[in-house]
Formats: C-alpha cells, sequence, structure tokens
C-alpha cells in the first residue's frame, strides 16, 4: 500500500474534519460502553477469561471515557487541555476493550474487533491537528473499504452464493425471519420444499435456489460488496457507494437483526459522506444505543433484538 | 513515524482476512470469527463430539450425551465450543485428560468430533469426522480422520 494508494481515499490536506471525527469517537466509545454493559447483563455463556465484574468495571470506565468524548464534542475538546484529555479517555478507552477482545478470545464478534481498532486511531491519532486528523479520516475509510471488500470476497471463496446454497440454507433453518424475509421472492412450493429439509439430515437438498430470483439476489450480494468497496476509492462514485453499502448493511441485517455491526459500519461508511452525518446524528445514535440495551434488559423491541438474543 | 505506522497496520489488517480464509480452509476455524469478515458465507460450524472409554483394547460405545454428569457436561462443552472457534486448532488431548481424571477405571478415552458442513459442490450436507486417542499411560494418538466414518 503506498503512499498514493493510501492518500487516495482521503480529503486532500485542509479539509476540515475534526468536527466530524470528534462525534465519530464519541459514537465508538458509545458502541463499546453499549458492549460491555450487553455483556454484563448478559455474558456469554462460554468459558472465557471475564467475569461479570470485568465487564461491570469495563462498561463503566468505557461509559466514563464516552461521557469525557461527548462533552468534547463542543468548543471544550477543541482547546490544549481538552486535546490532552481526550488523547487520554481514547488510550484507556482503547485499553479496556483490548482487555475485552482479549478477554473473551476466541469467541470474539468481528464488530468488536473493528470497534477496538477505530478507537486505537483516536488512541494513535489526534483529530484536532489538520495532519493527524486527514490521517485519522483516510485510515477510517480504509478500514470500511477493505471490511466490505472482503466480505464480499470471503462469500466467493466459499462458493455458496453461486446458486443461492447460503440464503436457501438459512430460509430452511434459519428461524421464522429469514423464511418471512424471503416469502415474497421464493414461490410457496420451493419454501414448502426447503421446510420439509432435517437440519441435520445428509440426504436432505440440494440447497439450491431453484428461484432465478433468490439467484440473482444472492449474487448480488457479494457483487455488490466487492463493487462498492471498489466504489469508494473513486472520488465520483464514493458517496454513491457508501450510500448504497449503508443500505445493504442494514438489509443484510433484516433477518439476523444483529444491529451492532451494522450501527458501527454505517458510522463508519459516514465518514464517507458529505455533511458530517455521525455529527448531526450524534444523539438519535446515542439513543439507539440506550435503547439496545435496554431491549436486551427487557423492553419492548423485537424489531431491534430477536428474543433471547445478544448484541 | 505514526503515518508509516498506520500504512503498516492497515496493510496488515488488509491481509489477515487472506490468512484467516487460509486457516478457516487448513484448520477448519470458524469463519465466523477471527476477524475475517467472513460471516454470512458460510451456515455456522455444527459440531458434536463424543466420548468413548478404552478399555484395555477395547473400545467401548461412545458416553450417552444425555446422561453426561455435571463435571463431564462441562468439559465437552467447554472443548465443543473452543473446537467451533479454533477447529483443528483445539487440541482434544485437554477433554481427553479430564475424562480421565472423572473416570479412574479407564486406560484411555477417544474423543471424536462429528462435524456438518455444507458442501459448495454437491449443496448437501457432508460428515467430517476427526478423532484421538489419549491414555494415562501418556500416550497421546495422531489425530485423524478415521478409515471407517461413522465407526
Amino acid at each position: 500500500m503506498g503512499r498514493g494508494l493510501f492518500d487516495r481515499i482521503g480529503d486532500a490536506p485542509g479539509t476540515a474534519c475534526a468536527d466530524h471525527l470528534r462525534a465519530f469517537r464519541a459514537l465508538v466509545l458509545a458502541h463499546w460502553a453499549t458492549q460491555a454493559w450487553a455483556w454484563w447483563w448478559a455474558p456469554p455463556e462460554l468459558e472465557i477469561a471475564i467475569g461479570s465484574l470485568g465487564f461491570a468495571l469495563s462498561a463503566v470506565v468505557l461509559t466514563a471515557c464516552t461521557g469525557v468524548a461527548l462533552v468534547s464534542c463542543g468548543s471544550y475538546g477543541k482547546g490544549a487541555a481538552g486535546r490532552r484529555v481526550n488523547r487520554f479517555s481514547s488510550s484507556i478507552g482503547t485499553v479496556v476493550a483490548a482487555c475485552l477482545v482479549a478477554g473473551i478470545a476466541p469467541f470474539t464478534p468481528n464488530h468488536t474487533f473493528l470497534a477496538l481498532v477505530c478507537l486505537a486511531v483516536f488512541a494513535l491519532l489526534d483529530p484536532e491537528t489538520e495532519d493527524e486528523g486527514v490521517l485519522a479520516l483516510a485510515a477510517l475509510r480504509w478500514l470500511a473499504v477493505i471490511v466490505f471488500f472482503w466480505a464480499g470476497v470471503q462469500k466467493l471463496t466459499y462458493g455458496l452464493y453461486f446458486r443461492g446454497e447460503f440464503l436457501t440454507w438459512m430460509i430452511a433453518h434459519g428461524g421464522p425471519r429469514w423464511a418471512a424475509l424471503f416469502s415474497w421472492i421464493v414461490p410457496d412450493a420451493e419454501l414448502a420444499r426447503l421446510s420439509s429439509y432435517g437440519r441435520y439430515s445428509l440426504e436432505a437438498g440440494p440447497y439450491r435456489a431453484n428461484s432465478l430470483l433468490l439467484v440473482l439476489l444472492s449474487n448480488s450480494v457479494w457483487l455488490a460488496e466487492v463493487g462498492l468497496a471498489l466504489g469508494m476509492f473513486w472520488q465520483r462514485t464514493r458517496v454513491a457507494a457508501a450510500l448504497a453499502a449503508i443500505a445493504l448493511t442494514f438489509l443484510i441485517q433484516l433477518a439476523p437483526r444483529e444491529f451492532m455491526f451494522a450501527l458501527l459500519y454505517a458510522q463508519l461508511l459516514f465518514l464517507f459522506v458529505p455533511g458530517e452525518w455521525n455529527r448531526r446524528l450524534l444523539i438519535p445514535l446515542l439513543a439507539l444505543y440506550v435503547y439496545l440495551v435496554a431491549v436486551l434488559m427487557g423492553a419492548p423491541g423485537e424489531l431491534l433484538l430477536r428474543r433471547g438474543g445478544t448484541l | 513515524m505514526k503515518r508509516s505506522l498506520v500504512v503498516s497496520f492497515l496493510a496488515l489488517f488488509a491481509l489477515w482476512p487472506a490468512i484467516q480464509r487460509g486457516l478457516a480452509w487448513h484448520y477448519d476455524i470458524d469463519p465466523w470469527k477471527g476477524f475475517g469478515f467472513a460471516m454470512y458465507s458460510v451456515p455456522g460450524p455444527m459440531k458434536t463430539v463424543r466420548v468413548m472409554p478404552l478399555l484395555g483394547s477395547r473400545r467401548a460405545p461412545a458416553l450417552d450425551i444425555d446422561a453426561y454428569s455435571e463435571a463431564e457436561q462441562r468439559a465437552v462443552d467447554r472443548f465443543r465450543e473452543r473446537r467451533r472457534a479454533l477447529g483443528r486448532l483445539a487440541s482434544m488431548e485437554p477433554l481427553g485428560r479430564r475424562m480421565l481424571e472423572l473416570h479412574a477405571d479407564w486406560q484411555g478415552v477417544a474423543i471424536v468430533v462429528v462435524t456438518l458442513s455444507l458442501d459448495a459442490e454437491t449443496a448437501r450436507l457432508a460428515l467430517g469426522i476427526r478423532e484421538q486417542e489419549i491414555w494415562r499411560d501418556g500416550r497421546v494418538g495422531p489425530e485423524r480422520t478415521p478409515v471407517a466414518p461413522g465407526r
């Protein structure tokens, strides 16, 4: 990755991005605080190296770091003292997040690792400095491109999207949401065929879509992921590609409803879109994180989190 | 300096999913884990674990999974979850040793891992079996695919 290629995705030096990055930093910390509270409330049912007290302490520290970052979204964050406090707070947040990632290894969800890397960018780089701000913005955009590109390439390499194999499997065995979501494009006869397959039966199958629409949809997923990732490189297609990627990310989550990844990823993609949408949507997004924790704790919200699910 | 650090890290971040893909192919690690961003590429791994006592030269039938003691269940669950995530990088030996601790009358134990995966070629489930023998006297057999699947 040479200097030219790296810079291709960033903004020109002198472009103001500090306000947007400050808001993004607060959202990443809020993401982590949400995750820590969720793990404290519903610890993963796995043999992991971190217990309830560890999750609780992490949640408190990350919430405090989020508070610091939020205060700094105002004019306070631009001063020397505010910048020092923020660097310190981002560093503490990064260390705590790294401990959480290591503590639940090898079961760490990919989105928490991505959130850790995003946070580490702010521990290393100061968005208030012009050079480092532009560098941070380019690095964060690169993360978004790499993740989307590989999400598509991985689907390609496993070979379960060409004839709709993965989607067919999920319609058959992924639960009522998957079947309901695809019922509008999959003929009733095919739904009946798939629902007759035993989950662990070696004879069941083939898990291939007969519906042309489902085959097209299946292939369009990986093609769109690779294509949109490449589209984010070019100035002319960048914004459209980022907006389409946000839409695709949320569409993909309609059935599994694992919105923690989608939320974080949408915030990363907002960094491509003019208008500082992370800053504008800061309060609604924070409210959404709080609401996600509330849903986990029993508040109504089946649309965001499946019953018995975790964040 | 910071720029070089960032660019180097991003290069590693961009390369890692290819390595993770190789690990998934070679060691059967969970494609959904390990920061390879292969979520929704394949169904989640389906693995079951069977424990067979070795009594002298005879291999007894697998323990009834519904009759596990709490300690046995915990040991098997712990191994199965690690095996789901880490594939063949998660050794069967610790589970075998734990089972021998719990059963003083066994000379050894065979651990069998059965994996079901959706095969891209046939679009049906494919069966994969791996097993390993762990003996009380310290001998550990190689992890292998049994000659006669389903034994």
